[in-house]
């Protein structure tokens, strides 16, 4: 007798199955590790950016919050009321940080801004990335992605304000990780706006029609979570308010670090970057899970005699269990380690430029975060091991018997499905699509996620240009002029307007109108002449599920005055959400006087209006700014996305077609010695696949659009933009179909060659 | 006893499709004895060997072997039962294609608590020079062999050998009965060969003959005939 030394033999052959089946297992490994290599890149760029980003919050002692009154008030006398503020533990202290805004031209181009600080000590202080921050007069600190985006260098020089300013150094600045010019912009723009930054006695040099009298606030207790700190944010708002009031002073804004679109977007985008991803790679892994269940039971199929003998002789459903598990299991390590080391190394690299291309953000240490490998490694191979496992324990599950009978059918009766009396080719084509039915599902359901990857990809810029050019065509005015306060023009083509920001009950901006009697702009639609009535945009309507005749409640951004309107009527203004109403309904509503308006229509440029009582101009390139910038941030991605959905086409083809003709081979061989050559047979088997793929092809169109509009609806929400019809180009489908037939054209090629070596002898041998 | 049967039946379908495949069969095996059972197809004699394999259920009566009841045995049991007590040899080989032949053997040495020397065993089984080929370039009677080794490696108290000789030709078949003779000789195991092939009745210790689902005859050799010298 031996001693019981003996491993289980079976790991032996673990490693000879991956080698006999290299073609599957290495297709499958490379496109894992390639998957695991971008979400770990990702993740770990991400990741690491917001560890950056929330110990900055400490690190540059980001501000809570910040406002703007209507003129100057002393920092002591703000902190006066602040102080009275009932806020519990959380005392504000307020910081002066006025800034000037400058429009300025730079090769050519008239739509640049600059937003000018002087130089920051105590709060919202910056990273230096090149060169120096400002020391002496004419020097100038601008972000680093701006500068980057405009090939701007250190020593080069910006003109504004009649001043030539030479730039002294780049720098990311935590209040403005995201370039967001407005809090109510759908888009930043890193290529046209930037913060400026100069010494604090050259800041005193600027015209003073172009300061905005801001300040910031900072809370002493830092144990505040986000709930309390916007509480507390919010006590400080409506103190102010009520005591700025006595004096004639108010609020021109007020914005929560919360609700900072500079401040918030960046993590929360790169927080909804990673979500999406982790959850397609998810939902990959699991579509990888069943095509490994369905390459296993094309192995149990094969070596059922053996499995029926070692379950007689002992062996545990367990062990045959985790023997079939053992090989998926290996390359899938093996993908995520790979992967990890490239996700770590290439495309982490890869990331960091994309991130560093759309965000300010300060320099950041890569470090090593187990949530990364929990959730690229340890979550997909357990959804592997669980579906894997589910999968085998139904199969495995059947008893010895039937395995050496190689009765595998789950079902007792085996219904025969009756075929009209088609040509004999189409009826034994009709059976082997019936006979792979579970295999061609999984093959359909790889080819809808492959072409909503690549319709996703490819219309997403179309449309965004869509929309933008929607906006256009929808514009009021080509410009529309925002006054610090009424000024009166001689130029007849103008239009005077009244505008204010309110809220609607999600905290959602609504930009309401006055629009003066018989308007030469908005002509599409009259205004009620009924107090109360208002006309809103079509995008807000839909929105909120709105009807005619609803009523609608919207609310002071910055106060308690709650207003109630009824709709009148809708039309198609989709550039932000607004409703109109005529401009003496708007006056009298807001309390102000008959005469009162805050603004210029115009089809062109102002250029009587003297700059200093201009608060801000949108013109049409304004408008273009989401495109603009989406188009600049996601150019990239986009590419690389079309890739990953061909590579995942080919592979699920691939791999599928592969496992119906080796499931197929006896039946191939025993067609060849019946006198049937390869040609005739590929007309079945790859003729049978063809049918199924473009029979995929055909139902993921269709869907993948319904789904596409949906998820893009949504992800414009985000935007605050409602998309009113979201057009994926005919030249899109044809793209997507001719990519589809291209590539399975490719690899009936190798479908035929595997036809061609399966053997005669393949029928003979193992006939029981 | 060492394996007793008493009143076995066994049904297969439902309803008006029901068919009795097994009448009530009641016998019983010595330990060490060679038991060959022989029928006709459709005699019940694998479906027999099965339900002593624990592989397949029986609906009425019970199997005592070596005093303990199948009846009383769940499915961890009977697959316990199986892997320290049972060794199994099929018509057809069921081999693992990409182990070789001392792997495969070692495949059922796993399962014993006490195998034997595998490389032993290879010798007694002829089979020492093929070690390490795999299945696919051994001869049909060389991969039975290697079955068979996979069956006894792990010295089962019990051998089941279900048409062992099928698919074999008559000098190989004539080879793999005196390897089974042999291995019942050293070891010492049970063995119950389950054929259709008359002739090998003269190497058992004991015969049972079914026909129609219930015993015919059964009756023991006083003296056996060598498996070399069996002829038919």
């Amino acid at each position: 007798m031996a001693d019981k030394t003996i491993k289980n033999p079976l790991r032996k052959r673990i490693l000879r199955d991956i080698r006999k089946e290299k073609g599957k297992y290495i297709s499958i490994f490379l496109f894992l590790t390639f998957m695991i290599s971008i979400v770990s890149g990702m993740l770990v760029t991400s990741l690491s950016m917001m560890h950056t980003y929330d110990d900055g919050i400490e690190t540059y002692k980001l501000e809570d919050g910040h406002f703007s009154t209507n003129s100057e008030i002393s920092v002591a006398d703000l902190q006066k009321i602040a102080d009275q503020t009932d806020s519990g533990t959380a005392k504000a202290t307020i910081y002066k940080q006025y800034f000037y805004n400058f429009d300025y031209t730079f090769e050519g181009n008239s739509n640049y801004s600059i937003r000018l600080y002087e130089n920051r000590e105590a709060l919202n202080t910056y990273s230096v990335f090149e060169g120096h921050a400002p020391e002496k007069d004419g020097e100038l600190a601008i972000d680093r992605l701006f500068a980057e985006n405009n090939n701007l260098k250190i020593g080069d020089t910006l003109t504004f304000d009649g001043k030539d300013l030479t730039i002294c150094g780049t720098v990311a600045v935590p209040d403005y990780s995201c370039l967001f010019e407005n809090n109510s912009d759908s888009m930043f723009s890193a290529t046209t706006f930037t913060t400026g930054f100069v010494t604090a006695d050259y800041f005193k040099e600027f015209s003073e029609s172009k300061l905005t009298y801001s300040f910031a606030y900072h809370f002493s207790d830092r144990s505040l979570d986000d709930r309390a700190s916007y509480d507390a944010s919010t006590n400080l708002m409506n103190t102010l308010s009520k005591q700025l009031a006595p004096q004639g002073n108010y609020l021109t804004d007020f914005l929560m670090r919360q609700n900072n679109k500079a401040i918030s977007f960046t993590r929360e985008d790169m927080d909804g970057d990673t979500n999406s991803t982790i959850m397609m790679l998810y939902i990959m892994i699991a579509l990888l899970a069943f095509i490994f269940a369905l390459m296993t039971f094309s192995t149990i199929e094969a070596e059922a005699g053996a499995i029926g003998t070692l379950r007689a002789s002992g062996y545990t459903k367990g062990e045959i269990i985790r023997h079939y598990m053992a090989a998926p299991t290996y390359v899938f390590l093996a993908a995520a380690v790979i992967g990890n080391i490239g996700g770590y190394t290439c495309f982490r690299k890869f990331m960091e430029d994309m991130y560093y291309h759309s965000y300010s953000l300060p320099v950041f240490k890569v470090v090593w975060n187990a949530n990364a490998f929990l959730l690229t490694t340890v979550i997909p191979i357990a959804i592997l091991l669980v579906i894997n496992y589910l999968a085998l324990r139904s199969m495995l599950g059947l008893s010895p018997l039937n395995f050496l009978r190689h009765d595998l059918s789950k079902r007792k009766k085996k219904h025969v499905t009756k075929l009209p009396n088609f040509k004999f080719l189409t009826r034994f084509r009709i059976r082997t699509i019936l006979q792979n039915r579970s295999n061609y599902i999984t093959m359909a359901i790889g080819i809808l996620m492959a072409n909503i990857l690549f319709i996703f990809s490819a219309s997403m810029l179309p449309i965004l240009n869509d929309q933008t050019d929607n906006v256009l065509d929808h514009l009021i005015a080509n410009y529309q002029y925002t006054l610090k306060a009424p000024v009166e023009l001689d130029d007849s083509s103008a239009e005077k307007y009244c505008l204010t920001a309110l809220a609607d009950d999600d905290g959602k901006e609504v930009l309401v109108y006055g629009i003066a009697d018989n308007s030469k702009y908005l002509t599409q639609v009259s205004m009620p002449t009924e107090k109360g009535d208002i006309i809103i945009s079509k995008s807000f309507m839909k929105l909120n599920n709105y009807k005619v005749g609803d009523t609608i409640k919207i609310v002071e951004k910055y106060g308690d005055k709650e207003y109630s309107f009824r709709i009148a009527g809708s039309f198609n203004y989709p550039a932000a959400f607004s409703v109109f109403m005529s401009i003496d309904n708007y006056n009298d509503t807001f309390g102000k006087d008959a005469d009162y308006f805050t603004g210029y229509f115009s089809d062109k440029a102002l250029d009587d209006l003297d700059d200093s009582f201009i608060y801000s101009t949108m013109g049409p390139s304004d408008y273009s700014k989401l495109s603009d910038q989406m188009n600049d941030s996601m150019g990239r991605m986009m590419p690389l996305m079309k890739y990953l959905s061909l590579i995942i086409f080919v592979i699920v083809i691939y791999l599928l077609s592969k496992i119906v003709l080796e499931k197929n081979a006896e039946s191939i061989s025993l067609t060849k010695i019946l006198g049937y050559n390869n040609r005739e047979i590929g007309k079945i088997y790859i003729i049978s696949t063809a049918i199924a793929v473009l029979v995929s092809v055909a139902i993921s169109l269709p869907l993948s659009t319904v789904i596409l509009k949906t998820m893009i609806v949504y992800l414009f929400r985000t935007f605050d933009i409602w998309l009113e019809n979201v057009h994926i180009g005919t030249s899109i489908y044809v793209q997507v179909v001719i990519w589809d037939i291209v590539c399975y054209g490719l690899l009936s090629f190798l479908q035929y060659k595997k036809i061609r070596k399966i053997p005669m002898e393949e029928a003979l041998k193992n006939r029981e | 006893m060492f394996l007793q049967i008493n009143n076995l039946e066994k049904f297969y379908g439902e309803k008006d499709n029901r068919v009795q495949v097994l009448k009530g069969l009641s016998t019983g095996i010595e330990k060490g004895e060679i038991c060959v059972l022989l029928g006709p197809s459709g005699s019940g004699k694998s479906t027999l060997l099965n339900i002593i394999g624990g592989i397949e259920s029986y609906d009425k009566g019970e199997i005592i072997i070596n005093g303990a009841a199948m009846s009383a045995m769940n499915e961890k049991q009977t697959t316990l039962y199986r892997r320290e007590h049972l060794g199994y040899v099929f018509q057809f080989y069921n081999l693992i294609p990409n182990l070789t032949v001392k792997e495969n053997i070692e495949v059922g040495a796993y399962l014993g608590s006490n195998p034997l020397d595998v490389d032993d065993l290879l010798h007694t089984l002829g089979l020492w020079e093929h070690k390490d080929k795999i299945p696919s370039q051994l001869s049909g009677g060389q991969q039975q062999r290697t079955s068979i080794g996979r069956a006894i490696v792990k010295n089962p108290d019990l051998l089941l050998c279900d048409e062992p000789t099928g698919a074999l030709d008559y000098n190989t078949s004539k080879d793999i009965l005196k390897l089974i003779e042999d291995v019942n000789r050293k070891y010492g195991n049970t063995i119950i060969i389950v054929t259709h092939n008359d002739a090998i009745k003269l190497m058992a210790d004991r015969v049972i003959k079914l026909r129609d689902g219930m015993i015919r005859k059964e009756y023991t050799n006083e003296t056996k005939t060598p498996a070399m010298e069996l002829d038919w």
